[in-house]
């Protein structure tokens, strides 16, 4: 059997796969497909590459932004936050 | 503690993972760091848990269990989490969980593989759209994607979309369509190299045994695709795409991506190593010899990074370069070496033979760099690709002086996702050839890092 | 003599932020001149392209007023050159001319930063800014919480900044509309005096014109050779740090942590003399690091994505030369490390010393003569 490990996306636990990259557990469980919206354009952007390359899948964790969430494997108690709103600098 | 090691291996996969085994096989002491918690690298990352065992087939399975229990008996030590960022000759400065470190050697080899060729369509920044990796990746992760069970549409070229087609299959996620970008004249160039796939049956064999699956399960294989575009307002809602001129529309909430795997390229080009250009898959990689060496002096690279032969042969050549840094170390006489050597060196040399014939059957099409204006090339920084032509009208010929321009390559990515097409994007404009037209320069540090921990060098 | 393609009355050699500017001024003044201007290719060590976009003109210098008014002047002539750039290109540049800062972290650097000011009020007779204490600074930057060692901040309000690469760009294009010729890619090989006229040879073959301008920063001092064989110039070496992007705070820019208009912010301001060597040393500016940090506390979150060497092109006396070469009247230098703030001056005041006039009034010195040399 999978262990799993609980954390929090936004408010709301959840339960997923030990091990996992955040960027897959959230792209997986919360079904929303966002990471975020762009700051330039406002456009929506979701984890794109999933191996460290694209930079589409920052989010926020355990208090820290732009952790490009593909890279950190999920831990229990983890906490997360997609950032929807930061950084809007329109030119 | 020791002050300096004798060899450093950034990226815990395939090749880094076999050049420690060699090296340590020496007598050696070895460092391996990778930027994720756990050794594998993209292919055998997790590979005792059972949701990656289900979805690997056999035999890779096998490799890889071999070369990690190898790598764990080397006693190599390994340092997790560790993204190295910068480099003063020759101590790298990684950051772990914790905090910023320095660490030295004598030789250092950097084994950080390929990652996907990125092709800008429109509609690609749509949440929906992933590359075939990222597929491949939530499948590990969860056994599905987040289509559910809802049909996929594939689209692309390589190896790699064939695989996850598989994958998809076994695990019954219906594929709407597979719609290939290819040339009907990659086959013929590539069929003239064929005979070579049978110096490595067992590949070969895997390689046929996934298209008889694509086959049997009649995916809609759509030839001849061009412009296609992914529609919708928040994530994909549907694709559009034109054959033979005519315009056709598939629904679904899932497009994969692909057009083969490059070489990581970043360290190399940031630490001015010398380059080179292959014109059939259309990508820049390191100069090397046979055994990774580059123009620089005691840096190697190993794997996937110095020319795009798959997992397997970047297990030889990780080997191979192992015995190549004990060699130049004088750690062991170069006739022994040499004699250790053979075997792998064999190995190696016919598995990259083999492997010529895929780099040429699935050659990218340049034509998938004829986007439209509107279309985002730099996701970073939402520079379009009539922006990049207007500028290559006012004379900026080369994609460092159309960055400055148009700042394509200026945002946190630094030109990972848009530097192929901002070059191929300029020569189809200037009708120039790719090489001429050059490469994004890259820069320290090779990852991003906070200024607080970038500061700690100071203190 | 203008009856080949490649013959002008005036080549520019150097696309950088200076030979543009001087290229625009001859250009527009003089309607009639055939010019082209030489641009090097990408991997050559250029110095515009490094550039932070400071228009600045409170810290220079104390012991040469002439320097500073030079720059106070430019400052004056700069929202005309940008309306003028953006009429004849459509490109906008993006400006602001609100003021600049120094932060001060002591007190005793308060004080010395304040008898500097004093010092130049004094020789210059004018002088737009003075010493203004933590609570002022905090009124000017409300949206920047800075460090608690601030404790105030030299302010001047004829400083300003813009972005430089677009700077670059309006006046190239505003050279293509009006009918100069823009030869990029090319390296300029040397300069050859002929009978009453100057060839020069470059990667793309040889030019020949009547007057030359050499615009091409350290490159002059091998340019230059055929004339003089020791420039009194030096490289002096910068290196910067870039962030990611940051909501935009900062209008009026702060010296060593300046925000761009696209919110990234370029931390840096070292001088080293190393040749030329232009290595990025991480150990290095990560001491500039360590004092933004101490002035706007909230950027150690914020991530470094890159970091770039510049090689300044510095006269000797750190003043810029405007000159033209012994026995070579018709051939004019150009070196200053201040390309971006003098820019605006360079359009508008060097045209007449080029075709053969006087420099203006308070650039008169800047030639070659002040090291020996007779010009």
């Amino acid at each position: 059997m999978v262990d799993l490990v609980r954390i929090n996306v936004d408010g709301e636990d959840i339960e997923v796969p030990a091990s996992i990259s955040v960027a897959a557990a959230v792209l997986g469980h919360k079904h929303e497909k966002h990471a975020f919206h762009h700051a330039k354009d406002g456009s929506p952007r979701a984890p794109f590459c999933l191996m460290g390359v694209c930079f589409e899948c920052m989010m926020e964790i355990d208090g820290v932004e732009n952790i490009q969430s593909c890279l950190v494997p999920v831990r229990d108690g983890m906490v997360i936050r997609r950032q929807y709103n930061s950084n809007t600098n329109k030119e | 503690m020791i002050d300096n090691f004798d060899l450093l291996v950034i990226g815990a996969g395939p090749a880094g993972l076999a050049t420690a085994i060699a090296a340590r096989s020496c007598g050696l002491d070895v460092t391996v760091l990778d930027e994720y918690a756990t050794i594998g690298g993209q292919l055998f990352r997790n590979i005792h848990l059972p949701v990656i065992s289900d979805v690997l087939d056999k035999r890779t399975l096998e490799i890889g269990k071999n070369l990690i229990q190898k790598f764990q008996e080397s006693k190599a030590y390994f340092l997790p989490n560790a993204t190295v960022w910068g480099m003063e000759g020759n101590t790298l400065f990684y950051k772990n969980l914790e905090e910023v470190k320095k660490i030295s050697a004598s030789k250092i080899v950097f084994a950080t593989g390929g990652f996907e060729r990125a092709v800008p369509f429109k509609g690609w920044t749509l949440p929906g759209v992933y590359t075939a990796g990222a597929a491949e990746m939530l499948f590990r992760s969860q056994g599905e994607l987040p289509s559910k069970k809802e049909p996929v549409v594939l689209c692309g070229n390589g190896p790699l979309l064939m695989a996850l087609a598989v994958h998809l299959i076994e695990h019954n996620i219906p594929i709407a369509a597979w719609l290939d970008t290819g040339r009907f004249s990659n086959k013929i160039t590539a069929s003239v190299r064929m005979g070579r796939v049978f110096q490595d049956m067992p590949y070969f064999k895997h390689g046929m045994h996934l298209a008889m699956e694509i086959i049997k399960a009649r995916v809609p294989i759509i030839t001849g695709v061009t412009q296609i575009e992914a529609i919708g307002d928040e994530f994909v809602e549907k694709i559009r795409y034109v054959k033979n001129g005519k315009e056709y529309e598939i629904k679904t909430s899932v497009l994969i991506r692909h057009e083969g795997i490059i070489p990581r390229l970043q360290i190399a080009n940031a630490l001015n190593m010398e380059l080179a250009w292959d014109n059939v898959q259309r990508y820049w990689y390191p100069k090397t010899d046979n055994f990774g060496r580059t123009s620089i002096n005691n840096l190697f690279i190993a794997g996937d990074n110095a020319f795009v032969h798959g997992g397997e042969s970047a297990i030889w050549k990780g080997y191979v370069c192992g015995y190549a840094v004990a060699e130049d170390l004088g750690v062991v006489p170069t006739k022994e070496v040499k004699e250790k050597m053979a075997y792998y060196y064999g190995k190696m040399e016919l598995l990259c033979k083999a492997r010529n014939y895929l780099r040429y059957v699935f050659a990218p099409n340049p034509e998938v760099y004829n986007v439209s204006d509107e279309t985002i090339i730099c996701r970073c920084e939402c520079v379009t690709a009539g922006e990049i032509r207007q500028a290559v009208k006012e004379g900026y010929s080369t994609p460092s002086e159309v960055k400055i321009v148009t700042r394509s390559g200026m945002g946190p990515c630094q030109g990972r996702m848009c530097g192929s097409a901002l070059a191929e994007i300029i020569a189809q404009k200037l009708g120039e050839r790719v090489e001429k037209v050059g490469i994004l320069k890259h820069r320290q540090p090779f990852s991003p890092i906070t200024l607080a921990d970038y500061c700690t060098l100071h203190t | 003599m203008q009856n080949s393609q490649r013959e002008y009355d005036i080549i520019v050699a150097g696309g950088g932020i200076s030979g543009v500017a001087i290229a625009y001024g001859l250009a527009t003044k003089n309607k009639g001149l055939k010019i082209a201007v030489l641009d090097a290719p990408t991997d050559i060590n250029r110095a515009s392209r490094t550039n932070v976009g400071l228009v600045w003109c409170q810290s220079k210098f104390l012991h040469r007023p002439e320097y500073a008014k030079w720059g106070f002047l430019s400052r004056k002539e700069f929202p005309r050159i940008l309306d003028e750039l953006y009429q004849i290109s459509g490109i906008k540049v993006p400006a602001y001319f609100e003021g600049g800062l120094i932060p001060v972290l002591s007190e005793e650097e308060y004080k010395k930063r304040g008898d500097y000011i004093e010092g130049l009020r004094d020789v210059l007779g004018e002088y737009h800014g003075n010493m203004i204490d933590r609570s002022e600074l905090e009124k000017k930057l409300p949206k920047i919480p800075f460090g608690s060692e601030v404790c105030g901040a030299a302010w001047c309000e004829d400083d300003g900044f813009l972005n430089p690469l677009a700077l670059m760009r309006a006046y190239r294009l505003a050279l293509i509309k009006i009918g100069v010729e823009f030869i990029n890619d090319t390296v300029v090989y040397s300069v050859c005096p002929e009978q009453g006229y100057y060839t020069v040879q470059t990667e793309k073959g040889v030019y020949i014109c009547d007057r030359l301008v050499l615009a091409c920063g350290l490159a002059n001092k091998r340019l230059v050779q055929f004339s003089i064989n020791d420039l009194p110039i030096f490289a002096d070496k910068g290196q910067v740090l870039l962030t990611e992007r940051l909501p935009f705070v900062m209008p009026i820019p702060v010296l060593g942590c300046t925000q761009t208009v696209a919110g990234t912010v370029i931390i840096g301001f070292k001088h080293e003399t190393r040749g030329h060597d232009a290595t990025v040393v991480p150990h290095a500016v990560a001491q500039e690091g360590a004092w933004a940090l101490r002035v706007w506390p909230e950027l150690a979150k914020k991530r470094i994505i890159r970091s770039w060497p510049g090689l300044r092109v510095m006269p000797n006396d750190n003043v810029a030369i405007y000159s033209h070469l012994p026995k070579h009247e018709k051939v004019t230098i150009i070196n200053t490390h201040s390309a971006v703030t003098m820019a605006a001056a360079h359009s508008t005041y060097l045209t007449d010393y080029i075709l053969g006039g006087e420099l203006p009034e308070v650039a008169r010195n800047m030639t070659l003569k002040r090291f020996g040399y007779s010009v």
